[in-house]
């Protein structure tokens, strides 16, 4: 091949599972792409990520190998992105293959995306999870998050009374 | 596991400060947010509907805590109602104005639309509350964080006025809006002072939208907002209506700063007759999207040209055709809207229709012709002549525009089985390589000639398509030649001996509009467009998305196909269709089949239920459709039957005999779409019974 080799970096996990990986495609990750600014001389021992797990980090690689090259988004200020970012739950069809795990994986992928800081694959997982409470009662929603109730009735009855203001009558 | 976040933490910063309304939020010591800490949540919560982050807050306190705000991120108020109703709203409004202004809940409110317009049912008897409106502005200026406010049909006093302008809003939206001054002529005397004393005010807003249609039968909205809220440096969108645009012209044109961030600019059509037009435009030279819009009347003039270096960067365009072809000269217009205000636009004539695409220039990536009368084959041809690099093509796609949709027929004719005269077939079948030598618009010229001869449709066998009489086109019948019909290659032929057509190879998305006859049903429409999008597909290979919109009461639905790309690895080669209808409320899904699928919005279990009813077995090979929604996810496979001759290779697609039906994991089967799934499973399904017999345990 005539393209010109890409720096391998090479990463270890919190159970001490290791990859070796493209720096474009690690790059995905705005948390190791700034490390990996700061560190000018080439390093051969492996970047520690404390907060992630071996199965968990081969996902989230799978994803970055997939969208390597794609433009970053940009850093804007919170509100510009309130209004230009398009609030929908649509997931491209790739990413929803993707991201199509059992929930514990999914979780476990978006704590990861959040600590990596890979902007668009927290996307993808907070879209994801959106669309899992959509629909929902409380107390299906419980149940998916294994959330215990500790409202009193009378808490909960306020709420509820609180919540109709949203209505104009 | 458990989170314990500082309250001060991400970016909601309304945490920070202690209710000191509500009751219970002060006994929370720690927020338990287990599974996700807080910005993860707030992330969510973003993309949740008022009703989910309400049923969110009902969870456990923690949540409550944090999803309440979102509940109330979109507010809205419309205080008009029967006088007897009158005074329990303004108790109501009290109460509920005082639950807003509590300082956890104001930071949150971000959207505020105030409204009197009566929808579609107007009750004569509701009058506007007296008072009430006062209250609601006067309250605006408690949400330090709101910044889009929409006001509908209001009657706005100068005080009123004066409190929105000093919100920091990013977006005003003032629909048909009325000022009432001090006096009854106090408009006329502030549009003077305020024209002339534009160049010592100092916008103080930030607004990067403005909306503001008025009418105009109806009073200006105040021209002292508008002309203090137009900021020079942050103003992106203008978006205004007759009444007000000769005072926003001149504003432009007075303003000694330029509007350089205006990218989005919509003006009423008789605004390009303004004498404040053209310096109004220099002051705007970022402009990439102009819009004209017509409101009551056609003007009865219109400019003859405009100075090219006006509006330099424009690259879309949306109205009228006569000023697409003058801005079309000097620019490289890529996105362009056409549309016709009335019946007699030469947009109705597909033959003069075709002498003003030939002006739009060559750069044309994306084309929505929003009322086209006919699409004759030579206006299709002329499309993907003059513009090689067209992706996306649009006729009549705007269900609003019903009434102007397109007849399958009609459809088909242009895409393959038209008979025509025998001109265009020689000139087509030889000289066709020194027509597009010279010009692009030469073969368009050989191909008008043939258009007078085009007659009623026969059908080529397969198509199976036979309209009833009722729904020809006249205008499409000519006895002459009808009774001597040359017969002329599809479409798709045409193409493969002509690789002149350059759109052909460059088309990717097309949506048509179309009417099919009322007492048609589903079954039969979708067999329709099935065989329309196969003609469409051969006519061009490059297709990768079609979609046909037609009007099923209640609703517009439509039928598309989607190509897939090819990373999902799709095997099998298959007819590839799908279809839903837009209920706007509905759960998005997606279908699937074979080498396409499709995006749709349609309650899944109907959708599941469609198929299993039969509906599509003729049409189907390979259905896949899955809910997202609520991670539901069935896939059906099914064999065809032969019938479809397509050149796809669909004979040898596979061995499976019946249904074979996959349910995602998490699918929540309900009793009936057990039922069917059941019921078409068949005895040669075990892999189906095992699935749900699993379901059933």
């Amino acid at each position: 091949m005539a393209a010109p080799a890409t720096q391998q970096i090479k990463i270890r996990c919190n159970d001490e599972k290791e990859f070796t990986v493209d720096r474009d495609v690690l790059e995905r990750s705005v948390l190791i792409k700034n490390m990996l600014e700061d560190v000018t001389e080439q390093q051969d021992a492996p970047i520690p990520l404390p907060n992630v797990s071996g199965p968990v980090m081969a996902k989230v690689l799978e994803y970055c190998t997939h969208h390597r090259g794609e433009p970053l988004p940009s850093a804007d200020t919170e509100q510009s992105q309130d209004e230009t970012r398009k609030r929908t739950t649509d997931i491209s069809e790739w990413d929803q293959k993707f991201i199509t795990v059992d929930q514990e994986m999914l979780f476990e992928i978006i704590l990861a995306a959040n600590y990596l800081d890979i902007k668009s694959l927290l996307d993808v997982g907070c879209k994801t999870v959106a669309n899992m409470i959509k629909g929902k009662t409380p107390e299906e929603i419980r149940k998916l998050f294994n959330i215990v109730n500790d409202f009193t009735p009378e808490e909960e009855a306020q709420i509820k009374k609180e919540n109709e203001w949203a209505e104009d009558r | 596991m458990r989170f314990q976040w500082l309250l001060s933490l991400g970016p909601s910063k309304f945490l920070k400060r202690k209710p000191s309304s509500a009751e219970i939020w002060p006994t929370i010591g720690y927020l338990n947010l287990s599974p996700f800490p807080l910005e993860i949540w707030l992330e969510i919560l973003a993309l949740l509907p008022p009703s989910s982050a309400a049923a969110l807050s009902l969870t456990c306190r923690s949540l409550g805590w944090v999803s309440q705000p979102y509940i109330f991120r979109h507010i809205s108020f419309k205080p008009i109602l029967v006088p007897s109703k009158h005074a329990q709203y303004i108790d109501r409004l009290n109460r509920r104005l005082s639950f807003f202004t509590s300082p956890r809940i104001a930071k949150g409110i971000r959207e505020c639309t105030i409204s009197y317009a009566r929808g579609e049912k107007p009750n004569a008897q509701e009058v506007p509350i007296e008072g009430a409106l006062g209250l609601i502005v006067d309250a605006l200026s408690n949400f330090p964080h709101l910044r889009k406010l929409i006001l509908r049909s209001l009657m706005l006093e100068k005080r009123q006025m004066e409190i929105v302008e000093g919100l920091k809003l990013h977006y005003l939206e003032m629909q048909s809006c009325q000022y009432r001054g001090d006096n009854e002529d106090g408009d006329e005397e502030m549009t003077e002072d305020l024209h002339w004393d534009d160049s010592t005010t100092t916008p103080c807003s930030s607004l990067r939208s403005i909306i503001c249609n008025t009418e105009r039968r109806q009073d200006p909205t105040s021209h002292l907002i508008l002309s203090r809220v137009m900021n020079p440096l942050t103003l992106g969108q203008l978006i205004v209506g007759p009444s007000n645009s000769d005072f926003i012209l001149s504003t432009l044109a007075s303003s000694s700063t330029p509007f350089n961030n205006i990218l989005n600019l919509e003006l009423p059509i008789e605004s390009m007759l303004s004498h404040h037009i053209f310096s109004a435009l220099e002051h705007c030279p970022s402009v990439t999207r102009l819009a004209l819009r017509y409101y009551d009347v056609s003007p009865r003039r219109r400019l003859r040209s405009i100075p090219s270096h006006i509006l330099p960067k424009l690259h879309t365009y949306d109205g009228p055709h006569r000023y697409a072809t003058l801005l079309a000269k000097d620019r490289c217009l890529e996105d362009i809207t056409l549309r016709t205000f009335d019946n007699f636009s030469s947009m109705c004539d597909p033959g003069r229709l075709c002498e003003i695409l030939k002006k739009l220039g060559k750069d044309v990536k994306t084309l929505d012709l929003v009322t086209v009368n006919t699409l004759s084959k030579e206006l299709l041809v002329t499309i993907l002549m003059c513009f090689p690099e067209l992706k996306a093509l649009s006729v009549n796609a705007h269900p609003r525009m019903f009434p102007r949709c397109l007849y399958p027929e009609m459809v088909e004719r242009a895409f393959e089985g038209v008979h025509e005269g025998g001109e265009m077939v020689k000139e087509l079948a030889s000289g066709h390589d020194d027509e597009s030598e010279t010009e692009n618009g030469g073969m368009v010229g050989v191909l008008l000639g043939g258009a007078a001869a085009i007659t009623t449709p026969v059908h080529t066998e397969g198509g199976g398509l036979a309209p009833p009489p009722s729904l020809a086109d006249p205008s499409y019948t000519n006895p002459s030649t009808s009774s001597a019909p040359v017969q002329l290659p599809p479409l798709y032929k045409i193409i493969e001996r002509n690789p002149s057509i350059p759109g052909c190879h460059s088309l990717t998305s097309l949506t048509i509009g179309m009417q099919f006859q009322r007492s048609s049903d589903s079954s039969k429409i979708e067999k329709t467009v099935l065989e329309l999008i196969q003609g469409m597909r051969r006519a061009c290979p490059s297709l990768k998305k079609v979609k046909i919109w037609y009007w099923k009461y209640p609703k517009p639905q439509w039928i598309g196909w989607k190509k897939v790309g090819e990373d999902i690895g799709h095997s099998t080669s298959s007819l590839p269709l799908g279809s839903g209808n837009s209920g706007f409320d509905s759960h998005t899904g997606m279908m699937g089949a074979g080498d396409g699928h499709l995006t749709t919005k349609r309650h899944s279990g109907s959708a599941i239920s469609d198929i299993l009813e039969g509906r599509w077995r003729d049409a189907w090979e390979h259905v896949e459709m899955r809910r997202w929604q609520s991670r539901k996810c069935v896939g059906l496979w099914k064999d065809v039957d032969g019938r479809m001759d397509d050149s796809d290779d669909i004979s040898d697609s596979g061995e499976e005999s019946g249904v074979r039906i996959d349910i995602g994991r998490s699918m929540n089967v309900n009793r009936r779409l057990y039922r069917d799934l059941r019921r078409s499973g068949g005895p040669a399904n075990r892999w189906l019974r095992r699935t749900l017999m699993r379901r059933e345990e």
